[in-house]
């Protein structure tokens, strides 16, 4: 009896050790990270700079953020190993930015006939990183709508390696002060007390940062779930997008508008972005269900296929949001806005031109089945680019989520 | 009887104030002989009569002193006993405690068990008589082909002491000619008249000196406080390093680059690697490491921001000079100027230190003080990965005893001294 107590107690003693510890081993802790982890004093990458570990600067981020081995989603990766992702078989992360890997999967089908190529490069942003096979884009020298020099781009185009971009208690986004306690990208993030600052989100860019002649003007509002490397086949993993422009910030649509300027800039003839979905919009989000049904309600509008900046600032509210259980799936409000990211994914998808969701077709399900042979994809990298949502979520014949705001199916 | 007792009395205290706090053995040259080689009772072991049974056991029959209960003088090991689990070795040399050689620690991150060998934290002496063993990983020095079985102390440091600075007005050192008559290597050292000389820096090898096949350029120069073996909770200890290519003086970089060329060649053939020997620059590095104070805050100034965490060398060898830098009472605590230079040892310690790598911080995580506390298993436990599985005890020892609140509550590793990155 006495020996059952005991090991009772120890069992209870290791799962309270589990579950109270930590599970962020962090190494940027929003900010900057232990040097050595890329730099090397005494013996970096033969070829590269800045005593970089790798060879350039994104096959450094990269040399810890793809993990060749892998076999499913698997934390803060980001890439997947070629040998992890043979032909047939789709890139293994789930992040909301989305695997770079799919910039290596380029597939080839037949259209009425004639034969076509779906260019890796066009699923994303095009890194350069040679020590794990990015390569620049082939076709696109400068950034679309812009002049970022495509050779240039890397993964500290967008983010800050060093992390100095910080949030203070007061909600302020500067690049020095207070110093930076933690991450500030998750729901679980540290709230910063006075004089103390939390990393912005991702490490992203912020007011100042210049990378090949574009100068970012602020670093965008967001938050995301603890655990967001991850499938969305039971439940989604929503990332609360916010809309701030003062003390720091930038919207998503000015952000991703420095490299990208002429794309939605103000009075061109483009979709608009960061503007306000009004009530006509927001009533079409939160009643459409799937082609053809519109039955649905504000409460449980939300897809992560097509997300929305929520119109506030506040970090606590976008962190209430910020949920992957299925706890948070309410639509937006006539003031919250479209941007950038409700049609793109950050880093790379499963279609052309880092779409959510595949444009190429007027069905992205058909017949019951996500779209397959007609688009030279197995089943598996079908369900993979819609982050492996059972596919009877859609309708049988479902048309593409631009109807999501838009009602026209 | 009265007056005879008080005689005596006040005879003791004379005898123990007047008397010069240095009781020299090497006075910065050969030794009594006796006190390393035996004529007739050698350590059978041993070779060359040397009264240990190799020769940095021979060293460190007086550079460790078991018992010790803090910082003491000339010491520079502590023996195990007083170095128990979850205690910082005692000694606060500038060049380090050997000590931390033996302070192997395990933990866990991220599910996964790591060990954290002593033999990363220094330069592996092989010590036999003192338990100090060859380095387990590296067969030969980082960077170089000195054999790490031969690794001694007289494998830096001439133990005879004949490389000596002169009383020429430039900076000079040579093997042979005037007498040595006192260390050269505090600020309260002699000055040398003519015809007179006293030791270099710490009996440093110089120009000629051979040990394993390698051969140094010269010594570097470089000055310390008379006390210098001490906590630095409440003031600093400061080295005051130059910096000299003439007359048998070699840059830092030079020096340790005898035995670890790859490292950091000099020259113009550098490879690509952490600048050494270079200037801190205008409006650049210098200017940082000026300004930087803590993780988020450039409010320093050049007036008080040296940290003996990060030291610097001076553009200059001349003993006038660094012996009015060379303090412990934080009296000089001015930062580089454009044309001082970064070192070796401005980031690692010379014999060895708390950290990886010999390193003066520890550089294995991103923050060195987590939530206002210096890293340990007791005083962090749900952050395992900063603590690497030392006691806050041996962090702070690791730091000198400096309070924790010098550095900001969250604090970034110190290459941000001068890189400013946080």
């Amino acid at each position: 009896m006495k020996f059952v107590k005991i090991t009772l107690f120890a069992m209870l003693a290791a799962l309270v050790a589990v579950g109270v510890s930590t599970t962020a081993y962090s190494f940027h802790s929003g900010g900057v990270a232990e040097c050595g982890g890329c730099h090397s004093m005494h013996s970096p990458a033969a070829g590269g700079s800045f005593l970089l570990v790798g060879t350039d600067q994104s096959s450094t981020c990269l040399s810890c953020h793809e993990h060749a081995g892998d076999t499913a989603p698997s934390s803060y990766h980001i890439s997947t190993a070629p040998a992890d992702m043979p032909a047939g078989t789709a890139p293994l992360q789930r992040t909301p930015g989305g695997d770079f890997g799919w910039l290596k999967k380029t597939y080839t089908f037949v259209v009425r006939g004639t034969t076509n190529v779906e260019d890796g490069a066009t699923h994303g942003h095009n890194i350069v990183a040679v020590d794990k096979g990015y390569a620049a884009d082939a076709t696109n020298t400068v950034a679309p709508g812009g002049t970022f020099p495509a050779a240039n781009l890397a993964c500290n185009s967008c983010h800050d390696p060093h992390g100095k971009y910080r949030r203070d208690s007061n909600g302020v986004v500067s690049n020095t002060g207070a110093p930076i306690i933690g991450s500030g990208s998750y729901d679980t993030s540290v709230v910063p007390a006075a004089g103390q600052a939390v990393g912005v989100y991702r490490l992203l860019a912020g007011a100042g940062y210049t990378k090949s002649g574009a100068t970012f003007t602020g670093v965008p509002a967001a938050k995301t779930p603890a655990t967001y490397n991850r499938t969305e086949a039971v439940t989604q993993t929503r990332t609360a997008y916010g809309v701030a422009s003062t003390n720091g910030h930038a919207t998503w649509g000015n952000w991703c508008g420095t490299c990208h300027g002429a794309m939605h800039s103000s009075g061109n003839y483009v979709h608009p972005v960061d503007q306000g979905l009004g009530s006509t919009i927001m009533g079409l989000y939160n009643a459409y269900v799937k082609s053809g049904d519109m039955t649905g309600t504000s409460a449980t509008s939300f897809t992560s296929l097509v997300p929305f900046s929520s119109n506030t600032g506040d970090y606590t509210v976008l962190a209430g949001l910020a949920k992957n259980d299925g706890s948070q799936l309410g639509g937006p409000a006539s003031t919250d806005q479209v941007n950038c990211i409700a049609c793109h994914r950050a880093h790379a998808t499963g279609f052309p031109e880092m779409l959510r969701w595949n444009l190429e077709n007027e069905f992205m399900v058909k017949n019951g089945i996500y779209q397959t042979t007609e688009r030279g994809r197995s089943t598996a990298e079908a369900a993979a680019g819609y982050y492996d949502r059972p596919v009877t979520q859609f309708a049988s014949y479902q048309r593409v989520l631009c109807n999501k705001c838009h009602a026209q199916d | 009887m009265r007056t005879t007792v008080f005689v005596v009395f006040f005879s003791v205290l004379l005898a123990i104030f007047l008397v010069p706090p240095g009781y020299a053995f090497h006075s910065g040259g050969v030794a009594e002989c006796g006190g390393c080689h035996s004529m007739h009772s050698p350590n059978p072991a041993g070779s060359s009569l040397l009264i240990g049974s190799d020769q940095s056991s021979t060293c460190l029959s007086c550079h460790e002193h078991a018992g010790d209960a803090g910082p003491s003088g000339y010491h520079i090991s502590t023996a195990p006993a007083d170095m128990p689990d979850g205690v910082p070795p005692k000694q606060r040399t500038p060049g380090g405690d050997f000590g931390w050689l033996k302070k192997s620690y395990a933990f866990a991150v991220r599910g996964t068990t790591a060990a954290e060998d002593g033999a990363t934290h220094g330069h592996n002496i092989v010590a036999a008589d003192f338990g100090y063993v060859v380095d387990p990983t590296n067969g030969t020095s980082p960077g170089g082909t000195f054999p790490s079985a031969q690794l001694a102390c007289n494998s830096c440091h001439d133990p005879h002491g004949k490389y000596r600075r002169t009383s020429a007005a430039t900076t000079t050192i040579v093997t042979a000619g005037a007498p040595i008559i006192s260390s050269g290597s505090y600020s309260d050292s002699p000055v040398p008249a003519a015809g007179q000389s006293v030791g270099v820096f710490r009996l440093l090898a110089g120009a000629g000196y051979m040990k394993g096949g390698i051969t140094f350029p010269g010594a570097p120069m470089a000055v310390a406080p008379p006390v210098y073996n001490r906590t630095e909770a409440a003031t600093q200890t400061r080295v005051a390093y130059g910096h000299q290519v003439l007359n048998g003086v070699r840059t830092w970089g030079d020096w340790c680059g005898a035995c670890h060329p790859n490292m950091h060649a000099p020259g113009g053939s550098r490879p690509y690697r952490h600048p050494v020997d270079r200037t801190l620059g205008s409006g650049g590095i210098a200017d940082l490491y000026n300004q930087y104070r803590k993780s988020g805050d450039l409010t320093g100034n050049g007036a008080t921001s040296y940290t003996t965490l990060v030291p610097f060398t001076e553009a200059t060898a001349s003993f006038t000079v660094l012996r009015t830098h060379a303090r412990s009472d934080d009296t000089f605590l001015n930062g580089p100027s454009s044309s001082d230079r970064v070192t070796c040892i401005s980031c690692h310690r010379a014999h060895a230190s708390g950290f990886p790598q010999m390193l003066r911080w520890q550089m294995e995580g991103e923050f060195i003080v987590y939530d206002s506390k210096y890293p340990g298993t007791d005083t962090t436990p749900t952050a395992p990965q900063f603590a690497r599985g030392r006691t806050g005890l041996e962090t702070q020892g690791a730091y000198y005893e400096r309070p924790v609140t010098q550095f900001a509550s969250y604090q970034r590793v110190l290459c941000n001294k001068c890189h400013g990155q946080d």
